[in-house]
């Protein structure tokens, strides 16, 4: 994707905010910050090569820590945000520091343990006086800034765009530089990732507090999105979806995040209709197919079709060379 | 500039290495030789800090390595080649040399999620530095090749492009000889001799193929058991009945 | 007896109850990981399928030790074909893919649990009613029942192990498996009736849980957190660890929920073991050290 056409994406999303409904910006919204929690989580998972999850715990932490902030207007909205992903990076780096030393299934251990214990702090009756318990919390919608062309829901709309706009930026920033290389580098051979001077476990550590930064923000995006937080919604299930869009949009892939956002999307909207077990079964069966077929998910497979298209080009462009002797004649 | 001072290493009961000191001088091509297991690689591995030693020092240009976390190694100046090759198999040829300037570049996340002015030079500088070795390697028609796609006499040389990129003083190689055939050997050791000249490099280097250490080296260590049983010319060693007996054994 | 000390010896007594219940997964865990090194994120809810068919079957009012035959001929031979046809396309992969794999069967599983028996919660009787088995001061028929069962399940796959030709068979493929296929073992069989054993062991944990909890879908994810922590403390590779430290997560996870963090967050007790563990001692109690060779 080059720079030009993401500026055309971004522009054609922009003036969508006038003409669509507010009920396909609202689901616009939603698949924008998924976009950007599975980015946050391909960091880690794609780029870096370490398994987690239990991603859900950050996304958790997100919402509830901008609920929380908000319910009380203890900050503006979008510092609340802010507040969430500094918060999470933080966790991310003092939770990530010591386990990152940890390989294969035994981090996928302590992810899955930290995916299904964290949420539950939320449910802790003694700290419901701030989490409002199983009540959860409702938000307002955040005001519109004065002398802007757009009502409440067109403003929540463009913030998720502007949001996502930087964050996609800034992550593409990230692994098209020496660092996502560095990463790439400890995911494939991490002892000469250490010969070749990399820190490996600063780099890890660094990563994985990128990736609960990411995910806390879209976490505290979609409480503000959807104007509420209750915790039933952050179990061990929210992390697989995540986990289900990376592999399934592909690992080690920026525009992947938003074929895997699509595709977590909306699944659950036309497969829930039919059994309320489907999403998940299809979930499952993605990951068990992608694993096995096409390990580098949907942009693999673009990127693959691409890299064919190139190749018959050129094969076509270069003339066999009896070919030309028979014109000759 | 290499002083190696009764290095010893233990694992569990058994001596990998037992008071082995050395020296390797600027300029200089060190060969170190020995049969299997005579602790060749395990010496490597101490000065690349990827082992950590029982006892001994190992000082480089006046820094004790022993003290040293195993990436800083690179940035002190310090490069290798590894036996088995450890490339990384889902990047390019391109992209595994350029990984080599990990020594001498920064890896700051804020920097580059903002992409400040010096990230996008210093991508311009790595990218220069990785094409003039690959050029001076002759890897230059593969380079936008995955390197899991190429055969291992090619990969060795990816692996050696990498090691330069780092702009080492001191230069290890681990078997760099090792699967290759007569000729390929041949054209390796004008390699080392004509990059040792261009580049200023110490290099020091553990081989099997004895024809090689004696033609390029200046000085070659030999080991056994983990201990030193000579140090000296190429055609000292050579002569060395400790030598002799450890690749050959004693007429019967 | 002082009040203070009989309330700790409660806590103890149903702990250990608890504890019963967590080895027996443990083992179930430790099967699987000594047979392929692989943790095995499906055995949950493998043990919930059991349960469910269990359900089913007295629900058509077939006795109690049929239904649980039944049961565990069909987890045997479920686990089994998942391993042959599933987990070994995969036998080569490196440990993300296997684990990103076992995740996708754990959301399966799952569903297809859900989506064949519903997700009302329902109500699995005691194999151990109170005239049966008499209930003490501390334990109730259950509990006593279950700890007895457990500690059966234990013997039997000890004897197992020990005295069998199967068993001898899965200790080498344990140990060395391409030995063990150069000297005539079929692997492949004996990784598949590895997880089948297991599941079998985790499905005898399922029907003792269910009359506690109370049977649906999810009945066994905190369960096998807990079994985790279990597993990883006594030693993911050793079966009698593995029960030990079941044990001593069901003791230590009522006593932390008694005494420290109240009975809501007893999960982030065993995640503190899972994660001290592993930071600490990752072959836990009685576990194998390996170190790696660069």
């Amino acid at each position: 994707m080059t720079i030009l056409s993401a500026l055309v994406v971004f522009a054609l999303l922009l003036a969508a905010s006038f003409v669509l409904p507010n009920y396909r910006l609202f689901q616009l919204s939603t698949v924008l910050m998924s976009a950007v929690a599975i980015l946050g989580l391909n960091i880690i998972v794609g780029y870096t090569g370490q398994l987690s999850i239990g991603h859900g715990a950050f996304y958790a932490v997100g919402a509830y820590a901008t609920a929380i902030l908000l319910k009380d207007q203890l900050a503006a909205y979008w510092l609340c945000v802010i507040i969430s992903g500094v918060l999470c990076f933080v966790l991310g780096f003092l939770f990530g520091f010591p386990i990152l030393r940890l390989r294969g299934h035994y981090l996928a251990l302590a992810t899955f343990a930290l995916g299904i214990t964290v949420p539950q702090f939320f449910q802790y009756s003694g700290f419901d006086k701030f989490t409002g318990g199983f009540q959860g919390i409702v938000l307002d919608k955040p005001p519109v800034p004065a002398g802007l062309p757009f009502n409440e829901d067109q403003w929540l709309y463009v913030f998720c765009l502007c949001v996502a706009g930087v964050l996609f930026l800034a992550g593409w920033n990230l692994v098209r530089g020496h660092v996502g290389r560095a990463m790439i580098a400890v995911r494939d051979n991490p002892t000469a990732a250490t010969a070749m001077g990399i820190n490996t476990g600063l780099l890890k550590t660094t990563s994985f507090a990128v990736s609960a930064f990411y995910t806390g923000i879209a976490g505290a995006m979609s409480a503000i999105i959807v104007q509420f937080v209750s915790p039933d919604g952050y179990n061990l299930f929210l992390s697989v979806t995540l986990l289900v869009g990376v592999i399934v949009g592909g690992i080690a892939s920026v525009s992947g995040a938003i074929f895997g956002s699509l595709f977590i999307t909306f699944i659950p909207n036309f497969a829930d209709s039919i059994s309320k077990a489907l999403p998940w079964a299809i979930y499952g069966l993605m990951i068990i197919a992608v694993m096995y077929a096409a390990p580098g998910g949907v942009a693999g497979l673009i990127d693959q079709i691409v890299r064919k298209g190139r190749r018959i080009k050129i094969k076509h462009a270069v003339e066999p060379p009896s070919q030309n002797v028979e014109e000759a004649k | 500039m290499l002083k190696v001072a009764r290095l010893s290493v233990r694992f569990g009961g058994i001596s990998a290495l037992d008071d082995v000191s050395f020296n390797v001088e600027r300029g200089q091509i060190c060969g170190l030789i020995g049969p299997n297991g005579a602790g060749k690689t395990t010496l490597f591995n101490c000065l690349s800090r990827l082992y950590d030693a029982s006892s001994g020092s190992i000082v480089f240009e006046g820094t004790e390595l022993l003290n040293m976390p195993a990436h800083a190694i690179a940035g002190l100046g310090i490069s290798r080649t590894f036996q088995n090759l450890a490339l990384f198999k889902s990047l390019t040829v391109l992209d595994n040399v350029k990984l080599g300037a990990s020594a001498w570049t920064k890896t700051g996340f804020l920097a580059h999620a903002l992409r400040m002015p010096w990230v996008a030079r210093k991508e311009d500088e790595i990218d220069d530095a990785a094409r003039y070795v690959i050029h001076e390697v002759g890897l230059e028609r593969d380079q936008d090749r995955p390197v899991s796609q190429l055969n291992f006499a090619v990969q060795k040389m990816v692996e050696l492009a990498r090691a330069l990129v780092a702009r080492p003083k001191l230069l290890l190689l681990d078997e760099p000889a090792g699967g290759l055939n007569h000729e390929e050997v041949a054209a390796l050791g004008d390699l080392i001799c004509r990059l040792q000249a261009r580049l200023g490099l110490s290099i020091l280097l553990v081989e099997h193929h004895l024809n090689l250490v004696m033609r390029i080296s200046d000085k070659v260590v030999a080991l056994n058991f983990g201990r030193k049983i000579a140090d000296g010319p190429p055609k000292a060693i050579q002569d060395d009945g400790a030598v002799v007996q450890a690749y050959l054994g004693t007429a019967v | 007896m002082p009040a203070g000390f009989e309330t700790l010896l409660h806590q103890i007594a149903s702990g250990m109850a608890n504890g019963a219940i967590y080895a027996g997964l443990a083992l179930a865990l430790v099967i699987v990981y000594r047979a392929t090194h692989h943790v095995n994120f499906v055995q949950g809810e493998l043990a919930v399928f059991s349960t469910f068919i269990v359900w089913t079957l007295l629900q058509a009012q077939f006795p109690y030790w049929a239904a649980l035959a039944i049961s565990l001929v069909l987890s045997f031979v479920l686990a089994a074909l998942i391993e042959a046809f599933i987990l070994r396309s995969f036998a080569n992969a490196p440990a993300f893919t296997v684990v990103s794999v076992l995740i996708g069967l754990l959301i399966v599983q799952n569903s297809l649990n859900g989506a064949v028996f519903g997700y009302l919660t329902k109500q699995v009787p005691s194999p151990f009613p109170d005239t049966f088995i008499v209930s003490t001061k501390f334990f109730s028929s259950h509990q006593l029942g279950s700890l007895l069962t457990i500690l059966g399940v234990i013997v039997a796959v000890y004897l197992l192990l020990r005295f069998t030709k199967l068993g001898l068979a899965m200790r080498a493929v344990a140990d060395n498996p391409v030995s063990s296929s150069l000297s005539g073992i079929p692997v492949g069989l004996i990784l598949a009736a590895s997880w089948g054993i297991a599941a079998c062991v985790g499905a005898i944990a399922g029907v003792l849980t269910a009359p506690v909890v109370y049977l649906e879908p999810n009945m066994m994810m905190g369960v096998l957190v807990y079994a985790f922590a279990g597993a990883l403390l006594g030693g993911i590779d050793n079966p009698w660890g593995a029960a030990v430290g079941g044990f001593l997560v069901g003791i230590g996870e009522n006593l932390a929920g008694a005494y420290v963090v109240g009975t809501e967050l007893k999960l982030g007790f065993a995640m503190t073991v899972i994660v001290g563990v592993l930071l600490l001692k990752p072959a836990g109690l009685f576990g194998r050290a390996t170190i790696e060779r660069v």
